[in-house]
């Protein structure tokens, strides 16, 4: 069969997972019980500085980490199962997130002894969360044309530019930015990545109101940011690879199918048996995106980086995101009278309504990842 | 895969290319069982491939047979070959002696009309058939020698009759649903082997074809159907391997896998057909011979839509956090 597909290894989740999950229920549980967690009442990530805390105390940040960086030496497979309880229950957890998810492995795998030694404790103790600087006005899906700049100075570097749709850069205090410090031949040369810390002086935020009302993501300006020479991540002129490589965590979680589960479930829970097929057809894909995630989280676990994969599960998953909640508000519409819809199902639906758009753009849209596909297919 | 695994897909494959190539199948589709192909296949033991070796089977594992069924589906292999497989394991169940030659099979569900009037493939062309009747907790089995049949007109081509059940013996308790998940599973594993067929050939024929004075596969809009095939192979492989596999109780994963693959199937039929253009539309292209078969298989034993009801049923009206638990398993 052809090489796309012989990439998805079937996995199985392993003992010590099936026991972490069972610890996180019953941690979830504890919060529900106690006023920590409540049900959502719209779609869409959650914050709470509160609930990263708590997370981080179970040491449930940094999960897979090195302990010696405050992280958890797990497995990948135990990450991906404490993940999705979290996402399935609708956790607050949007604090951390971009900073366990991969600002922390970025740094695990290319930053220096001392960097890793300074951000990655705090991050594991939910204290420093982080944003991610790639797209720019002028560099969506062709991230390569970005022109925010970094030259030489001494001792540094100076950062000028502009980073656009940067989610949580209001609540964040780091960013790592993908910017230009030489012009070369080849476009995908001559970038690098940084670590910017978002009070010096120079940075300037602002938030971009979405279309969902909330203010999630921002703009955000480098006028003359020194960045200190131990800011670079990695080689300098790497940045490409380095964001490629950073590329396959952004995308292959099961954030990429599970954003609109509460909608449906709470669906479900005031659902008619005339649904039921409907319903079905929907859990099919989700039971079934599952499997395709633990078999990524299995590859992650043996060190590979699992672009192509991602790129599959990422396109069919937000697709099927955006299905929910057509599917949802089709039923709510045609027979929500015959079944009692609770004002929070109606709000959990306008929000699913005003975000699915966004599902298949935003972290690499549905068009750059048949690109990555079609050239796993040997296309391109 | 598994070493046995592996033997067992390069002795179907092999078995598959010397004997049942397009000329076969075009005579199975004009009515003509395939006792050559048969032969060979009842030689290698495999219509017993998952009967114990104390009752004189093979005693392979499910996903050996999966393995057999996905070549199966690649070759197109018109034979009651799966039918003859549970049905062999179903009567050994039942303490029954299983004829020597092919097999029909066919499960009804009174309360869920599962088939309201079961058509059985190759009946009339078999030693028997082999009824399931499903019921609360179990269900019976009739083996039935002579048949009432009405011959029907089939999607895959390949001859296929209602049959009557008024008259039949239920003779025997069995764990009929079971049996057919095990039928369903060896059914996903031969529409992986197609779609899988279907993709391979696409991109095959996208590389190869020229229009507008270059392979048809350099054109985005193109590109764009294979990579939406891929997704949708891909996903149909990793369920029913996640299917195989699966402790023998778990049906929200045997239901979750018949149900993706029906969409799989319409999705990636309708971007095969497209990509190769009206030459996979004529008769004689070896694409139609799995598409027909693609649309026969989305829905027996058990159609797509109802594996969609079998999975949410149990699951509406309850909290969220108790579907995510039962979806993820416990």
């Amino acid at each position: 069969m052809a090489s796309a597909l012989s990439a998805l290894v079937p996995a199985r989740l392993p003992a010590e997972a099936e026991a972490l999950r069972a610890e996180v229920r019953q941690f979830l549980a504890q919060e529900r019980d106690t006023g920590g967690l409540a049900a959502p009442t719209r779609l869409g990530m959650l914050y709470s500085e509160a609930f990263s805390r708590k997370v981080a105390a179970r040491g449930w940040i940094g999960l897979t980490w090195p302990k010696k960086y405050g992280g958890g030496g797990r497995t990948a497979l135990e990450r991906y199962v404490l993940t999705e309880e979290l996402l399935a229950a609708s956790a607050p957890v949007g604090c951390h997130w971009v900073a366990d998810r991969q600002s922390g492995p970025i740094l695990l795998r290319f930053g220096s002894e001392e960097q890793r030694l300074r951000y990655l404790p705090g991050i594991a103790r939910g204290e420093l969360y982080f944003c991610i600087g790639m797209s720019e006005p002028g560099a969506g899906s062709d991230l390569a044309s970005l022109r925010a700049k970094a030259e030489r100075t001494s001792g540094g570097w100076v950062l000028n530019g502009q980073k656009l749709w940067t989610t949580n850069a209001h609540r964040a205090h780091y960013m790592i930015t993908l910017a230009r410090t030489s012009k070369e031949e080849k476009r995908h040369a001559g970038l690098s990545q940084f670590m910017i810390d978002l009070k010096a002086t120079g940075v300037t935020v602002r938030p971009v109101r979405a279309m969902t009302g909330e203010s999630d993501f921002n703009e955000v300006f480098f006028d003359n940011v020194f960045l200190p020479d131990d800011a670079l991540i990695g080689e300098a002129g790497n940045g490409w690879s380095q964001v490629s490589a950073e590329l396959a965590y952004e995308r292959s979680g099961p954030e990429r199918w599970l954003s609109s589960f509460a909608l449906l479930a709470a669906l479900m829970e005031v659902a008619t048996g005339s649904m039921a097929e409907r319903i079905g057809r929907l859990l099919s894909h989700l039971v079934t995106l599952r499997q395709m995630s633990i078999s990524i989280a299995a590859s992650l676990q043996r060190g590979e980086t699992p672009n192509l994969q991602a790129a599959l599960v990422k396109d069919l998953g937000t697709r099927f995101e955006q299905d929910v909640v057509r599917a949802v508000r089709d039923m709510v519409l045609s027979e929500g009278g015959s079944c009692a819809t609770s004002s929070r199902l109606t709000g959990l639906l306008t929000s699913g309504q005003h975000l699915s758009p966004a599902f298949t753009i935003r972290g690499g849209t549905s068009e750059i990842l048949r690109g990555v596909i079609a050239k796993g297919l040997d296309l391109r | 895969m598994t070493e046995n695994r592996e033997l067992f897909a390069d002795l179907a494959r092999r078995l598959f290319s010397d004997h049942a190539g397009q000329a076969v199948v075009e005579a199975a589709e004009a009515g003509q069982f395939p006792s050559a192909l048969w032969t060979a296949v009842a030689e290698a033991g495999l219509p017993q491939i998952l009967v114990p070796e104390a009752n004189g089977g093979i005693g392979a594992d499910l996903p050996d047979a999966c393995a057999v069924m996905q070549a199966m589906g690649a070759f197109a292999v018109p034979l009651p070959l799966l039918e003859t497989i549970v049905a062999r394991v179903a009567l050994a169940q039942a303490g029954l002696e299983s004829p020597d030659g092919p097999i029909g099979l066919c499960f009804i569900d009174a309360s869920r009309s599962l088939e309201n009037e079961p058509t059985v493939q190759w009946a009339g062309k078999t030693d028997a058939i082999v009824a399931i009747r499903l019921e609360e907790g179990g269900g019976r089995l009739a083996m039935i020698r002579n048949p009432l049949l009405t011959s029907r007109l089939t999607l895959s081509a390949e001859p296929g009759a209602a049959i009557t059940l008024d008259a039949v013996d239920w003779a025997r308790p069995v764990d009929g649903f079971e049996h057919l998940r095990l039928a369903s599973t060896l059914n996903a594993a031969r529409i992986v082997g197609a779609l899988g067929w279907c993709l391979d050939a696409s991109l095959a024929y996208a590389r190869e074809r020229q229009q507008f004075g270059r392979p048809i596969g350099g054109f985005q809009l193109v590109q764009n159907h294979l990579g939406g095939m891929a997704g949708h192979v891909a996903a149909a492989s990793t369920i029913m391997e996640a299917c195989a596999s699966a402790e023998p109780g778990h049906s929200a994963l045997h239901a979750a896998c018949r149900a993706r693959l029906g969409d799989a199937i319409d999705e990636v039929v309708a971007s095969a057909h497209q990509v190769h253009g009206a030459i996979g539309f004529s008769r004689e292209h070896a694409l139609n011979f799995r598409t027909r078969r693609l649309m026969q298989w989305r829905d027996m034993f058990g159609s797509t839509p109802y594996w969609r009801s079998a999975l949410s049923t149990g699951l509406i009206g309850r909290a969220p956090e108790q579907i995510w638990a039962s979806l993820a398993g416990a």
